[in-house]
């Protein structure tokens, strides 16, 4: 092999491998079947041989919405709604395949979408869930090397909202109350404490004449039920972390008196 | 100059155009071709972390809009610098595509490997609301980059192209977070 042959070689051998990008293929894709994009609504397509369901959102029904994005919905002609129309195959998330103005609503023997526990998760999240205020005993003050008692109140969350036209009922339940105490000691407990005479949850503090920014975080179990069906629960839990507080610490000093 | 004098600068001139123009040589076979040398990409001037604009925290539709605009500046500042903090925390923590492509550069940077920026251009071609969960369509334009996953892999190249995905997001109360990113192939 000549010189130049061979440093031609070294070029081609040198050359990058071309790879689509690994970010794109991250992005998850909606079904490969087709392109056919919106079917008639309420029908099956079973294009790759699966039936996929449909389904139909008004983006904002007329005069039922308060959000200024809500005038994106009203470019229909007179009487109609604009939808987001979904998508489905069978075991696969939902898939927004565009939108369309429809006359009125969706006729009455379409299937009702179902609620999924995503779907109610996205919701909870949205809402938020409350946060725990902090009792602390003594507050603002205390003394070094005594102990501290904390408490909360247990935060309650049982709201009706709407999801996909259904009435779901959600209820938070907290079941874990992690203690920061501000000093880098923190504590995990199942109930919220009680505040004095009890001491449920307490903490001495070593360091005298410092502030501290102590908190409760609560995290919540997700049950929720539809339309007054079974109810069931999220397999994913929530925290909410609580405002801190400011407490400072204090030595005691002995004094005689008479 | 010689005749292998004109070759070698012929060679270094074809290595030097195709390194700025990001394009693989004529000849390449990706299935074929051997390791190449262990060079690092070029690394694109690592920008600085970027920092998100009044307008992305607000609950809009135009909110929304920046708000996906600004956690493309992050990503296209996470792949070079290969430091995803920033992406995670604007990412909801079940968010599968963010999820893959912040262990995509994780994995870059536990190998020793290195990235120069796919340099997203983002155009935000439509913002939805449904239910609460705004989506918003937009439009990325790439240049091409290289990236090689670890100290020992061969180069990649990724050409230009543009890609159409949908963000969903959530707002938490105060800031929005990126739940899920799908593929728009039907804008």
């Amino acid at each position: 092999m000549t010189m130049l042959a061979t440093l031609l070689a070294a070029i081609v051998l040198a050359s990058p491998n071309v790879t689509p990008s690994p970010y794109d293929e991250s992005v998850e894709t909606r079904d490969e079947s087709s392109t056919d994009g919106v079917n008639d609504p309420g029908t099956n397509d079973s294009t790759s041989g699966q039936q996929a369901e449909y389904r139909y959102d008004p983006m904002c029904s007329p005069g039922d919405g308060s959000d200024s994005t809500c005038s994106l919905a009203y470019n229909c002609p007179e009487g109609q709604v604009r939808y987001n129309i979904w998508r489905r195959l069978p075991g696969q998330d939902w898939v927004w395949m565009g939108d369309d103005c429809l006359g009125g609503a969706p006729a009455d023997d379409e299937t009702v979408p179902a609620v999924t526990a995503g779907d109610v998760l996205r919701e909870v999240r949205r809402l938020p869930l409350p946060k725990a205020q902090l009792a602390i005993q003594p507050s603002d003050r205390t003394l070094v090397n005594l102990d501290t008692v904390f408490s909360t109140t247990a935060p309650k969350f049982d709201r009706t909202v709407t999801i996909l036209g259904q009435r779901v009922r959600i209820i938070a339940k907290p079941t874990r109350y992690a203690w920061h105490f501000g000093d880098g000691a923190t504590l995990t407990t199942a109930t919220p404490g009680r505040p004095y005479p009890a001491m449920d949850v307490t903490h001495q503090y070593t360091k005298a004449d410092q502030t501290h920014r102590p908190r409760v975080d609560v995290t919540f179990s997700i049950s929720y039920s539809v339309d007054g069906g079974p109810t069931q629960s999220l397999a994913q839990t929530i925290t909410t972390e609580g405002p801190a507080a400011s407490l400072t610490t204090r030595e005691a000093t002995p004094v005689l008196v008479d | 100059m010689t005749r292998v004098g004109t070759a070698l600068a012929a060679a270094v001139a074809l290595l030097s155009v195709s390194a700025c123009t990001g394009e693989e040589p004529a000849g390449g076979d990706p299935t074929t071709s051997a390791p190449s040398p262990r060079a690092t990409p070029s690394p694109t001037p690592t920008p600085a972390a970027p920092t998100i604009p009044p307008e992305a925290t607000e609950h809009s539709a135009d909110g929304a809009a920046a708000f996906v605009k600004y956690w493309n500046q992050v990503f296209n500042y996470a792949v070079p610098s290969q430091d995803t903090k920033q992406l995670s925390e604007i990412s909801a923590p079940d968010c599968s595509a963010c999820n893959a492509m912040i262990r995509f550069i994780d994995g870059i940077r536990e190998g020793g490997g290195s990235s120069q920026s796919p340099d997203y251009r983002t155009t935000v071609t439509s913002t939805r609301v449904v239910n609460g969960t705004f989506m918003v369509a937009a439009r990325h334009e790439s240049s091409s980059y290289r990236f090689r996953e670890s100290s020992t892999s061969d180069e990649s190249l990724v050409r230009a192209a543009t890609y159409r995905y949908i963000y969903e997001l959530t707002w938490l109360g105060n800031r929005w977070l990126v739940e899920a990113i799908r593929k728009q192939e039907r804008p």
